[in-house]
């Protein structure tokens, strides 16, 4: 049932010398990690040796566990509680710092998995108002957190224009009222850009955000316009012009945009041509993300979905490609998946990410806001409500206030079935420091909250990945180019330290 | 686990240790597989006796024997659940509660800024949704009374 590793029977254990800590069996050598966020790669001879307490002082390896927090009579807690915070730095935070706002469900798109549960462009009844926009950047500005990040996602934003300008602009005054950090950031699928809207965006520096899944024949199948078309061909032509724009002005350079791919059933025979697009695109980074089964992605499961082995194994042989062009010089893209778990891993700082987190980011991190003002603790839990169960709605901003939402009952539920130390397998995890559950996605799969770990995609999905960055971290070759990544990456949105209280900043 | 199955019926029978398995982590297994099973119970001295019923008519054998061990995984990952609970009790309370108590962001609520109360960035919001309002009624199509909620239900089955 479990996929975790067990030590061989008989192996002799001799643990009172030992800290807490997890391990796995990596085929040929092993990994321990520790709360503390710390890890080590052990070839197997030295893990038994560990594990039979015979690793004494003057051995090679003592100063790394010592240093490490594996070795119980030797633990410097005032570093480990210092990296076990900066780990964890998020549940410190006063609040969710990332707002999104679904300023209508109409989209001009029929994507074969369509994540967010769009509607007709005649559906003008899901388009927010400008009260209900009034209504929501006030609640927003009554959490507590001094970063604030609203997010534009639909449907299609751009068919709720005066709306997505209203936002913008109501949320730049009262952030500088009240001098706080303000970033905005559009999600959009760019068909229904022109040169007006970009000015404004620019303007206002809101950074600005599109789907790309590959070439046209691949795009065009998983994202096609209603009534028929081809879109791919519109993404391009806009990521080009926007770059255009943003390389020829100094100021505009932070705005670049960014592409995100979704991974169907038909990605999976084109990883490198949709790396090589990327590339020709000149963007900095791809995020090889699975598809989900929540929303309307369950009902055509059969059609776009897979097992999260097949996406576990199109990711290796994706993220091989990848790293083979960056030691081959020929580009030095990055794999935006990999860079969240290496900031964890290696630096052991938290990215942002609000899915691997304990407890998860739902509401803690973010909330999402529908057309109609309506509060969820995540998108996903939106994408729920949109198919009649209303169970993860927290609030609504007619209504509530912060503290209403967060003593709500299904936040409550959400925290404690997030937090991994109460989750079984989870617990006795070797990437549990680095990890976290999603409840959305396991009611959505499992239909509760909690989840069944051991049969739970989220889970082998993500060990998958997990022994895939690891397995790149030991391989000389690979890390080279991982430590590059790290170098360049700047997680900015989360800690934009340099940017002044009140001033738009971009994501 | 010895399973006895009754096809016509769509059931399937089986004991579950009491030794091993409390009531609780039956009824949260029951209640997790709710869409597809009901859950007959009686008890022995020893053994909590299970009848699964299984909710769909095309149940055959091999279904039967698929739901009861589908059963069976989420009654242990329940039962493990209790133990890693009570096991990491202390920490896990730790984390939810630091975590919760920062977000709460203090004892009351900030108050909003004084310059957002002044007659002059009052005018601003009203002037800004005024525009909004204008731009709305100028460029947008008219829009429709509220058509209920656009997706059925999804079915059970769906293949995920």
């Amino acid at each position: 049932m479990s996929r975790l590793t067990a030590l061989a029977k008989g192996a002799p254990v001799e643990t009172s010398g030992l800290a807490a800590f997890n391990f796995r069996d990596m085929g040929g050598w092993h990994l321990l990690t520790n709360e503390w966020g710390q890890f080590l790669m052990l070839s197997t001879a030295d893990f038994h040796r560990f594990m039979a307490g015979k690793i004494i002082a003057g051995d090679p390896l003592y100063p790394e566990l010592e240093s490490r927090g594996f070795l119980k009579a030797r633990l410097d807690f005032k570093q480990l509680a210092a990296n076990y915070v900066k780990k964890n730095s998020f549940q410190w935070f006063p609040g969710p710092s990332l707002h999104m706002i679904v300023v209508t469900l109409r989209c001009n798109q029929k994507c074969q998995y369509c994540h967010s549960s769009v509607v007709d462009p005649s559906r003008t009844d899901t388009d927010m108002d400008v009260e209900t926009a009034k209504k929501t950047v006030d609640f927003i500005f009554q959490t507590p957190n001094p970063t604030i990040c609203i997010e534009f996602q639909g449907g299609e934003p751009l068919l709720n224009w005066p709306v997505v300008k209203f936002i913008t602009e109501y949320a730049q005054a009262k952030a500088k009222a009240s001098k706080r950090k303000l970033l905005m950031a559009l999600v959009c699928n760019f068909t229904l850009m022109t040169e007006e809207k970009l000015d404004f965006l620019f303007d206002h520096h809101v950074s600005i955000c599109t789907s790309l899944d590959g070439p046209a024949e691949l795009h065009n199948k998983n994202r096609p316009f209603l009534g028929g078309g081809e879109a791919q061909q519109k993404v391009v032509h806009w990521l080009e012009k926007i770059q255009e724009r943003c390389n020829a002005d100094e100021k505009k350079k932070f705005y670049l945009p960014g592409a995100l791919m979704t991974t169907t059933r038909f990605s999976f025979d084109y990883g490198p041509q949709i790396v090589d697009l990327y590339v020709k695109l000149g963007l900095e980074q791809i995020f090889l993300r699975p598809l989900s089964p929540i929303g309307y992605a369950k009902r055509v499961w059969k059609d776009v979905g897979y097992e999260s082995e097949e996406f576990v194994r199109f990711y290796e042989k994706t993220l091989d490609y990848i790293i083979d062009l960056n030691v081959s010089g020929k580009s030095n893209i990055m794999e935006r998946m990999a860079l969240i778990l290496l900031s964890k891993v290696v630096k052991g700082e938290d990215p942002g990410f609000m899915d691997l987190r304990s407890p998860a980011g739902a509401v803690l991190g973010c909330l999402a806001y529908n057309y109609n003002g309506e509060i969820f603790v995540s998108d996903e839990g939106r994408m729920v409500d949109h198919q009649g169960d209303p169970i993860f709605r927290v609030g609504d901003v007619a209504k509530s206030d912060w503290t209403s939402v967060l003593d709500h009952p299904t936040t409550r539920a959400c925290v404690t079935a997030s937090t991994l130390d109460n989750q079984p397998m989870c617990h006795q995890c070797a990437f549990k420091p680095y990890c976290g559950v999603e409840p959305v996605f396991h009611y959505e799969t499992q239909k509760s909250v909690f989840g069944q770990m051991p049969t739970s995609g989220w889970c082998i999905s993500h060990m998958g990945v997990f022994d895939v960055i690891f397995r790149k971290l030991r391989d000389p070759r690979s890390r080279k180019v991982l430590d590059s990544w790290l170098e360049r990456d700047q997680c900015r949105w989360q800690e934009s330290e340099a940017v002044p209280a009140g001033q738009p900043e971009v994501v | 686990m010895i399973l006895e199955t009754d096809v016509p019926e769509r059931s399937v029978s089986f004991d579950i240790p009491k030794k091993i398995y409390s009531m609780d982590a039956l009824r949260i297994a029951a209640q997790t597989l709710s869409s597809k099973i009901d859950v007959y119970l009686t008890e022995s001295k020893t053994d909590f006796e299970v009848t699964l019923k299984a909710k769909r008519r095309d149940a055959g054998e091999p279904q039967l024997e698929a739901l009861a061990g589908e059963f069976g995984n989420e009654l242990l990952n329940q039962e493990y659940r209790f133990i890693v609970g009570r096991f990491n009790q202390k920490i896990s309370s730790l984390i939810i509660t630091q975590t919760l108590m920062a977000s709460r962001g203090g004892e009351t609520p900030a108050a909003p800024p004084a310059e957002e109360q002044t007659p002059a960035f009052k005018a601003m919001v009203a002037e800004l949704m005024k525009n909004a309002e204008a731009e709305v009624a100028r460029t947008m199509p008219k829009k429709i009374p509220h058509q209920g909620t656009p997706l059925p239900p999804v079915k059970e089955d769906a293949g995920v």
